[in-house]
C-alpha cells in the first residue's frame, strides 16, 4: 500500500450494550481506492461503517476506543456533525426522503452544510450529483416530482447523489446495492468507478464477494468482530491466506 | 457555521423550557389541590367520611360520604354494565376481524371515544329520564357505563389480537372448541383485559358531564337505592365549587383531594400492571 | 373451495354479535336522539337557531316569545377551541422533540409518565384549578397587562372583569389537550424509518435540521393532531364550565366571559324543562356539537392515514 491512507483506524474496539462488535480493528483504506470490507452477516461491517462517520453516536450503549483517522483527523475527537458533512453515505435500502422533491433530496445536505452559497451554485451541484450518480437523464425532467415514483434502483443512485452533493472525499457505502436489480447494479458500480476516476475515495460493505472482486482496489475481510485479512484484491482472490476467506469466497458462509 | 450551532443550541433550550411549561401545570395541580383540600379533611376529621355535608351555616362543613359511596356505586354497576359488552364485542371483532360488523362496531367505539361525554348524558336523559320523569341512580349507570364501554373494547380487543398464534394454534390443535379457545385466550390476556376496565374505571370515576342530568345529585341520604338521584365526587365538586358557600366550597376541594388521590393510586396500579404483562 | 365449518363457530358468532351491535346501536340512538329532539326547534326557528345571538327563555313558544339563538355558543366553543389548539399545538411539539431527541433515556420515561399522568387525570380537577388558580392569576399577570398596553389590538380591546373569559378557557384546555397531541404526533414521528433518520445525519445535519426534516415529513399528522385536538377541546364541559364565565357574548375580544355549547347546555338543561322548545335549543347545540366532532374528526383521520413510510 504506497498511496497515503484516507481512512486508518488503530485498535479499534466496539462494545454495545457490553457485547463486543469489534475488536481490536487495524486497517487503512488507500486514498482513491475503492475498497471493499467483506464477511459474512454479524460480523461487524455495518457497524465499522457507523464508526467512521459516527453514526453509531445514535446508539444509547455504545462504547468506542481507539483512533480512527480521516485524512489525518481522529473522528472520534471531532464534533460529529463536522465529522459527518465531510462524508457522504448510501445505504443498504434506498431511502430517499419521500415528502421532498427530487430536487430537494440530492440539494438538502448541500443546502444546510453551506457548500452551495447560491441557488444558481446549488442547481449546478445538483446537476452535477446526478449526472456522476448517472440519473440526470432519467429525472432531468422531473426534478420535482416525489422520489417515489422512481423505481428502487433509481432511488437507490438518487440517495447516492444526495450523498455526492455534499462533495465529500469520502464515500461510504452500506451494501448499496443488496436491494437493487442487476442493470441499476451495474450503472451503479459504473458510476462508482467513475468517482474513483476523480479521486474519490469509497468505502463499501458488500457480502457479495463477485462484486467485491469485480469492483474493489482492496478487500478487508471481518469476522467475528477482527480483521482476517486485508491486501490488494488480486492477491486475495487469488490466494486467500485465510481459512475464513476461502470459505467466504466459495460462498459458504 | 457558528450561527448553525447557535440556532441548534436556541432550538434545544427553547423546547427544553416549552416542555416544562407544558407540564408544569400537573405538578401545581397536585400541589395546590392538596393545599386547599388536606386542611378541610384535617378539619372534619372522621367526619368527613362518614357524613353528608353540614348546613351552610353551620360551622363546620360535613363530610362527602354520600358523594363516596355515590361514586363507588356507580362506578361498580357502570363497570357491570360495560364489562360483559365491551368484551363480548372485543372478542367478537378480533375473532372475526373480516366480518362487517366488526368495522361497524370499530369504527362506533372509535367514535364514541370521541363524543363529548354531555351528549352521553343527553342520550340516557331521553332515554331514561324524560320517559320515567325522574333521575335516577340507574340512570347515572348507563351513563358511565356508555363512556366506558369504547375504553374497555379498545383495550381488550388490543390484548385479544396479541395474544402468539402458536398458542391458538396448539389450542385447536388439541380439538378445544372456539369458545373454549377464547376462554384461554382471555385467561392468557387476562392482565390487558384487567387494563382494559382499569382504565375504563378510572375514566367513568372522573367524569361529571354524564351525570349533570341522569344521576342529578342527592345530598341530603347516604344512598336512596338504585331508582333515586345519587351524589357522586365529581359532580358534588362540580356543584360545590360553583355555590358561594364557604362550607360547601370547602367540601368540594376536599373532595377534589380525595377524587385525586383516588386517581393517582388507579393510575399507578394500572402502570404496574401493565409493566409486569408478559406473554 | 373452503372446508365445511363448524356449527359450534355459527353459533359463537351470533352469540358475540349480539352484545357486539349493542355498541353500535348506543351511537345509532345518540345521533338519532339528538337529531329527533333538535327537529321541533328547527321547525319554528328554522336554521336561524344557529346564526342569532339572542337567548330569551320565555312561557311563549318562540317566535313570539321565546327565542333560543345559538351564536355565541359556537363563537365561544370555537375561539376558546382555537386559543386552546394553538398553544398546545407549539407545547405537544416541544415536547415529542425532547421526548424523541433531547432527554436522555431516563428523563425519557419520566416524560412520558408525566404526559400519561395528564391524558387520564379528571377533568374537574382541571376545573376547580382554572377557577381558583388559574382564571385569577392569567387575569393578574397575562389579560390586565395586554389589556392596559395594548388594548388597541382588537382581541385584547375589553377589560377583563374576572378570571373567567374565553382566554382563560382557551389555555386551560390547551393544557388538557397537550398529552392527547402528544400522543398521536408521538406515534407517527416514531414511525419515521430509523434508516431516514439516519440519512439526515449521514447529511452532517445539526439537531434543529434535523428535527426540522422529521417535522416536515409527518406534517399531515401534525394537522390530524391539530384537527383531533380541536374535537377534544370543543367537548370538553366540566372544566370549561368552571372557567369561561357563562354569558351570552360575540366578538373579537377574548377577554370577554362567554358560554361555550357544552357549558350552555350543562348550565341550563336542568330548567330547561321548564320552558317550551328550550330543551330542544339544546339538543340542536348538542348536534351541532355532535356534527363538529364528526367532520374533524374524520378529517384528522385522513390526515393521519396520509402519513406512510
Amino acid at each position: 500500500m504506497q498511496a497515503r491512507p484516507a481512512v486508518e483506524i488503530v485498535n479499534l474496539n466496539v462494545k454495545i450494550g457490553g457485547k463486543s462488535i469489534l475488536k481490536n480493528v487495524n486497517l487503512k483504506v488507500p486514498e482513491g481506492t475503492i475498497t471493499s470490507i467483506m464477511g459474512p452477516s454479524g460480523s461487524g461491517k455495518t457497524t465499522l461503517l457507523r464508526v467512521i462517520n459516527r453514526l453509531i453516536d445514535l446508539i444509547d450503549d455504545v462504547e468506542v476506543s481507539g483512533v480512527v483517522r480521516v485524512f489525518g483527523n481522529n473522528v472520534l475527537e471531532m464534533d460529529p456533525y463536522d465529522v459527518r458533512k465531510t462524508m457522504g453515505m448510501v445505504f443498504q435500502m434506498p431511502n430517499p426522503f419521500p415528502h421532498l422533491s427530487i430536487y430537494d433530496n440530492v440539494s438538502i445536505g448541500a443546502k444546510v452544510n453551506g457548500v452551495a452559497r447560491s441557488k444558481r451554485e446549488l442547481d449546478e451541484i445538483v446537476r452535477w450529483a446526478l449526472i456522476k450518480a448517472m440519473l440526470w437523464d432519467e429525472v432531468k425532467d422531473r426534478l420535482k416530482d416525489p422520489p417515489w415514483r422512481l423505481s428502487g434502483g433509481q432511488q437507490q443512485r438518487l440517495c447516492l447523489a444526495r450523498a455526492l452533493a455534499l462533495k465529500p472525499r469520502l464515500l461510504l457505502l452500506d451494501e448499496p446495492t443488496a436491494n437493487i436489480d442487476p442493470v441499476n447494479t451495474i450503472k451503479m458500480e459504473d458510476s462508482l468507478r467513475s468517482l474513483r476516476e476523480e479521486g474519490m475515495t469509497i468505502v463499501m460493505v458488500t457480502h457479495m464477494p463477485h462484486q467485491a472482486v469485480r469492483l474493489s482496489d482492496y478487500i478487508i475481510m471481518l469476522y467475528d468482530g477482527s480483521v482476517v485479512e486485508e491486501g490488494p484484491t488480486g492477491e486475495i482472490a487469488i490466494n486467500p491466506r485465510h481459512e475464513v476467506t476461502r470459505r467466504f469466497l466459495r460462498g459458504e458462509i | 457555521m457558528d450561527t448553525r450551532r447557535l440556532k441548534d443550541k436556541i432550538f434545544t433550550i427553547t423546547v427544553i423550557a416549552l416542555s416544562i411549561v407544558a407540564i408544569a401545570p400537573v405538578f401545581h395541580i397536585i400541589i395546590y389541590v392538596s393545599y386547599r383540600g388536606l386542611p378541610v379533611i384535617v378539619e372534619s376529621g372522621l367526619e368527613f367520611f362518614t357524613s353528608i355535608p353540614n348546613a351552610v351555616t353551620d360551622p363546620k362543613p360535613g363530610g362527602i360520604a354520600q358523594a363516596i359511596i355515590g361514586t363507588l356505586y356507580l362506578t361498580a354497576t357502570a363497570s357491570i354494565i360495560a364489562v360483559p359488552i365491551a368484551t363480548l364485542a372485543a372478542v367478537f371483532s378480533s375473532e372475526f376481524p373480516r366480518s362487517r360488523l366488526t368495522h361497524v362496531v370499530r369504527a362506533a367505539s372509535r367514535s364514541l371515544l370521541e363524543v363529548a361525554t354531555i351528549i352521553v348524558g343527553m342520550l340516557v336523559f331521553a332515554l331514561l329520564v324524560l320517559p320515567t320523569g325522574r333521575f335516577t341512580a340507574v340512570a347515572g349507570s348507563v351513563a358511565l357505563a356508555i363512556v366506558m364501554i369504547p375504553y374497555v373494547y379498545t383495550y381488550v380487543e388490543l390484548a385479544m389480537l396479541s395474544v402468539p398464534r402458536t398458542y391458538v394454534d396448539a389450542a385447536y390443535s388439541l380439538g378445544m372448541s372456539r369458545a373454549l379457545v377464547i376462554y384461554h385466550k382471555l385467561r392468557i390476556m387476562r392482565r390487558g383485559v384487567v387494563r382494559g376496565l382499569m382504565i375504563g374505571v378510572t375514566k367513568a370515576m372522573g367524569e361529571t358531564a354524564p351525570l349533570l342530568f341522569t344521576a342529578f345529585g342527592a345530598r341530603n341520604v347516604l344512598f336512596g337505592g338504585p331508582l333515586e338521584p345519587i351524589d357522586a365526587l365529581p359532580l358534588m365538586i362540580f356543584q360545590f365549587i360553583q355555590t358561594g358557600y364557604d362550607n360547601w366550597i370547602k367540601l368540594a376541594w376536599g373532595g377534589a383531594f380525595i377524587l385525586l388521590i383516588s386517581y393517582l393510586t388507579l393510575f399507578i396500579v394500572t402502570r404496574v400492571l401493565v409493566k409486569e404483562v408478559k406473554y | 373451495m373452503r372446508p365445511k365449518g363448524s356449527r359450534h363457530d355459527f353459533i359463537v358468532f351470533y352469540s358475540l354479535a349480539a352484545p357486539t351491535s349493542i355498541v353500535v346501536l348506543i351511537l345509532l340512538l345518540m345521533l338519532a336522539t339528538q337529531l329527533g329532539l333538535s327537529l321541533p326547534v328547527f321547525g319554528v326557528q328554522g336554521l336561524s337557531t344557529l346564526t342569532t345571538t339572542i337567548w330569551r327563555p320565555s312561557y311563549t313558544p318562540p317566535p313570539d316569545g321565546a327565542w333560543y339563538g345559538l351564536l355565541p355558543a359556537i363563537w365561544g366553543t370555537m375561539t376558546s377551541a382555537v386559543i386552546a389548539v394553538f398553544l398546545a399545538t407549539i407545547l405537544s411539539l416541544s415536547l415529542v422533540v425532547v421526548i424523541e431527541e433531547v432527554a436522555s433515556r431516563r428523563f425519557r420515561e419520566v416524560f412520558s409518565t408525566i404526559v400519561d399522568l395528564m391524558a387520564g387525570m379528571p377533568t374537574v380537577i382541571f376545573g376547580v384549578w382554572g377557577l381558583a388558580f388559574l382564571g385569577p392569576t392569567l387575569e393578574k399577570w397575562i389579560m390586565d397587562p395586554l389589556h392596559s398596553h395594548l388594548s388597541f389590538i382588537p382581541l385584547f380591546s375589553c377589560e377583563p372583569l374576572s378570571g373567567a373569559t374565553v382566554f382563560t378557557a382557551g389555555i386551560l384546555l390547551s393544557v388538557m389537550i397537550v398529552p392527547f397531541m402528544v400522543a398521536i404526533i408521538q406515534e407517527s414521528y416514531r414511525a419515521i424509518p430509523m434508516t431516514l433518520k439516519e440519512a439526515a445525519w449521514s447529511l452532517g445535519m445539526t439537531r434543529y435540521e434535523y428535527v426540522k426534516l422529521n417535522i416536515n415529513m409527518i406534517k399531515p399528522a401534525i394537522a390530524s393532531a391539530l384537527l383531533l385536538g380541536f374535537g377534544r377541546a370543543s367537548s370538553e364541559t366540566a372544566a370549561v364550565t368552571l372557567v369561561v364565565g357563562n354569558s351570552f357574548n360575540i366578538g373579537y375580544c377574548i377577554f370577554q366571559p362567554a358560554y361555550t355549547i357544552s357549558s350552555l347546555i350543562a348550565n341550563q338543561f336542568t330548567e330547561a324543562q321548564d320552558f317550551p322548545y328550550m330543551m330542544n335549543a339544546l339538543f340542536a347545540g348538542g348536534l351541532t356539537l355532535l356534527v363538529i366532532g364528526i367532520i374533524v374528526n374524520s378529517i384528522g383521520i385522513i390526515y393521519l392515514r396520509r402519513v406512510r413510510f
